[in-house]
């Protein structure tokens, strides 16, 4: 019925040894909302991107419009009519909003390489009031304007190339009800006039309600394409994860009683950066969650608690009243940071398995504080890989033989073998697959069950609100909500207090 | 699996490589001399120049360990020599020849370690500074007089091997079964997971400074009663003979785990073979150095595994 706009044939993308895309087909129709939804890691993006000429593919083609279709670049991939709104910032905080909507377009402005500003202010002007945003200005500086204003300028950018096919990639988690509002029309104007949509979300719900169409990735394949009319939330998730999630993904408790001791906390404190004036405590067995979205501080905060960056003011505390002012001080009084950069920060990735599970345990194993036998180390290493089921031939196998998941239970599993009580976990299950991520959610349970208590930082709010004690929201630095554990609490209430 | 069985070969080859290599040098230049190489004499000559380069290069397999780079090593031989000389000039004390070269030797380490890890100036720079004042300060001193210790009798071979041996035997716990050796490569391999492990990274890097002047201090006294007799270019080319032992020893420039007692045993006999042949062979010692450069690139670039444009060549 309906004419086909763009189609993707057996794209392969392999970024090293992932395997990003495997012979991946696509197919856009005109009047279509179609939606990609898939586990983090599953290709989603990397497919956007090659239609966006972000990057290239490996291999495969690609028609539009019947054509032969190889943008090559972002800009070629606009002139032809394909815009893209990313998950990341993709605007530069140093010019006006006006620059930023023509950047790598001023040509309609330029003689003789002068730019006419004044006619660039009114186009731009023009352009944010077509998409219905009002109170931004094309003057004013990207950089004075918060996230989701920012995230709305990119929406006034996309559109204003009047795109045949739009892709929005995951951008409503950093917009509220009025941002969401604006992107909704885009959709809707963009299905009236016959044109395409592809929407990445991970919002299962959302997807359900905007898209006419779902396709779901899973490591890189297309698993399959869904209709509106055979939408079905769990049939949609088994397809994303592969299999039927046995038992709970997350804790199943909403028991929010914690003891009175403070064994971590946080007073007043600023940092170099976003952080400032933020006061916390953290109770003997408990899961904190902080939530927000990236720019808002919460992986700063993870790392002022543990000290590797220094508070510019204000102090971070232990229970006994030592003062967090470096990683040592830290490590020493049995604190662990899982950072949410794995491989750049935490593992060394060109030696075995073992010398980086043993590495945080070394100065508790040294005798006489010098000497470590090579047995201890051996001893540390395989408890940690039997008790977080680590799937290696060997302790001796290199670290880079091991799987995205398995990695992170190493990155994770170190802090287990020199007997630490706060572990700071920074997006913890950031891109490993379901199975790892449950096994993770009840290692960390059974933890805190034990008595260990955690920083849990994610962008991810299903996570914090399956897992948290207590969530706080940080938005621009500072803590705006504070939520107990709950079985009422939803992702949209966190929402509006994050943007 | 067969991406593994390959990769399993390659980490083999690379453990093997130096061993071939040396074996392949001795083996050529025993052929081009005509067996001249391994006579009695030659290989005396040989075992007094490798002594030096292998003991120094042991300590400094610590700072190559954490991604580091030493360029004073040659001055500071020579320096810890000119102080143990002086102090022996005016006392006569025999026995103090080996402390003082140790303590000479480890305040220049600590200082060089003081300024690249303290003061965060590049360790390629920190050591050419310290390199440059330590033979400033020899000339300096031979300028006005000359210095030797030719009373003393030249260390035997047995005294040597006995040291060497203890020197040996003390780096490979050092190395491998010690915090000192652990934390120092995995310095090596991130420094950033080591830190946020708790550990003091700076200690330990200018611990490895320190464990490097200890050996510079052993190996300079010995050079001292061996030879007797300062002159100005005493150490002079050393650091650059130690680097190329190491490399040609399978050390990895970046530094970590792969790094090992073994690379400074057989890269500095590879090394002075290869120097000690093209000497016997008559080759003019302006093309021996065209020679080592070229070996030196190519180990290099065998030994850097880490991802291209991930990571510089050299330490900085």
């Amino acid at each position: 019925m309906s004419e086909t706009i763009l189609t993707v044939k057996g794209m392969n993308k392999s970024f090293g040894p992932t395997r990003a895309l495997s012979n991946v087909d696509f197919e856009l129709k005109r009047g279509e909302v179609h939606g990609l939804i898939g586990e983090n890691g599953s290709g989603k993006s990397t497919l956007t991107s090659i239609i966006a000429g972000i990057q290239p593919a490996d291999s495969g083609e690609m028609r539009y419009k019947g054509n032969l279709y190889d943008p090559g670049s972002v800009v070629k991939a606009m002139g032809e009519g394909i815009a893209m709104i990313v998950q990341e910032m993709g605007t530069a905080g140093s010019i006006s909003v006006a620059e930023n909507l023509f950047m790598g377009n001023l040509s309609g402005f330029s003689k003789a390489s002068f730019v006419n500003k004044k006619a660039m202010m009114e186009t731009a002007g023009k352009a944010l009031e077509a998409v219905g945003i009002r109170d931004i200005k094309a003057q004013m500086m990207t950089g004075s304007l918060d996230p989701e204003s920012r995230k709305k300028v990119e929406i006034a950018k996309a559109m204003m190339i009047d795109p045949e096919v739009l892709i929005v990639d995951e951008t409503t988690t950093a917009l509220s009800q009025d941002g969401r509002e604006i992107l909704y029309s885009c959709i809707d104007k963009m299905r009236s006039e016959n044109k395409a949509v592809i929407m990445i979300s991970h919002d299962l719900d959302e997807i359900m309600e905007i898209c006419s169409v779902v396709t779901v990735l899973r490591d890189g394949n297309i698993i399959g394409t869904l209709q509106k009319e055979e939408f079905d939330t769990e049939k949609i998730k088994t397809m994303m994860v592969g299999r039927e999630i046995r038992g709970d993904l997350y804790r199943s408790d909403f028991d929010r009683r914690v003891s009175d001791e403070v064994v971590l906390s946080a007073r007043d404190i600023s940092g170099a950066w976003q952080i400032s004036d933020v006061s916390l405590e953290l109770h003997k067995g408990e899961i904190l969650g902080i939530g927000g979205i990236a720019s808002g501080g919460i992986h700063e905060l993870g790392r002022l608690l543990f000290g590797i960056d220094k508070t510019a003011l204000g102090t971070v505390v232990l229970g006994d009243g030592t003062k967090v002012s470096n990683p040592r001080v830290a490590v020493k009084h049995k604190m662990g940071y899982v950072s949410k950069n794995r491989d750049e920060e935490s593992l060394m990735l060109d030696t075995t398995i073992k010398n980086n599970l043993v590495l945080p345990a070394l100065s508790r194993i040294a005798k006489g504080g010098i000497f470590i036998y090579g047995g201890s180390e051996k001893e540390i290493a395989s408890k940690i890989i039997e008790e977080m089921s680590v799937k290696c031939q060997s302790q001796d196998a290199p670290i880079r033989s091991l799987s995205g998941g398995n990695k992170q239970k190493v990155s994770f599993g170190k802090w287990l073998g020199c007997g630490t009580e706060i572990l700071i976990l920074d997006c913890p299950t950031r891109g490993i697959d379901i199975g790892v991520k449950q096994a993770m959610y009840q290692m960390i349970y059974q933890l805190k069950k034990e008595g260990i208590s955690f920083i849990l930082i994610s962008e991810e709010l299903q996570e914090l609100i399956g897992m948290s004690d207590r969530i706080l929201i940080l938005k621009d630095g500072r803590i705006t909500g504070e939520y107990e554990r709950s079985p009422e609490l939803n992702e949209h209430d966190l929402v509006k207090v994050m943007v | 699996m067969d991406k593994k069985a390959q990769k399993e070969k390659n980490r083999i080859l690379q453990i093997l490589l130096p061993f071939i290599g040396m074996i392949f040098v001795i083996a050529l230049f025993a052929i081009l001399t005509k067996g001249a190489l391994v006579s009695p004499k030659n290989l005396q000559r040989i075992m007094t120049q490798v002594y030096t380069v292998m003991i120094v290069g042991l300590g400094a397999s610590f700072i190559y360990m954490h991604g580091g780079i030493d360029f004073s090593l040659g001055s500071v031989l020579a320096l810890s020599e000119l102080c143990a000389a002086l102090l022996f000039e005016a006392t006569g004390w025999s026995w103090a020849l080996m402390p003082v070269c140790i303590i000479i030797a480890v305040a220049c380490g600590f200082l060089t370690g003081l300024a690249a890890v303290q003061l965060n100036v590049p360790p390629f720079i920190a050591s050419l500074c310290m390199q440059l004042a330590g033979r400033g300060i020899l000339n300096a001193v031979l300028d006005s007089r000359m210095v030797s210790v030719t009373s003393l009798k030249p260390p035997g071979w047995t005294e040597r091997f006995i040291v060497l041996a203890v020197v040996i035997a003390v780096i490979a716990v050092l190395s491998g079964m010690t915090k000192i050796g652990k934390y120092n490569k995995a310095i090596g391999e991130n420094k950033f997971a080591v830190y946020s492990s708790g550990v003091n990274v700076r200690l330990y890097r200018i611990l490895a400074y320190i464990v490097c002047g200890c050996c510079v201090g052993i190996a300079a006294s010995f050079d001292l009663r061996r030879v007797g007799v300062l002159a100005g270019n005493t150490g002079l080319g050393l650091e650059m003979q130690v680097l190329i032992a190491l490399v040609l020893g399978g050390l990895s420039m970046t530094g970590g785990y792969v790094v090992s007692v073994r690379s400074a045993i057989i890269g500095s006999i590879t090394v002075v073979v290869l120097n000690n042949g093209m000497t016997m062979l008559g080759v003019p010692s302006n093309y021996m150095g065209i020679v080592e450069g070229i070996v030196f690139l190519f180990m290099v670039l065998f030994t850097y595994k880490r991802v291209r444009g991930k990571n510089t060549l050299l330490p900085r």
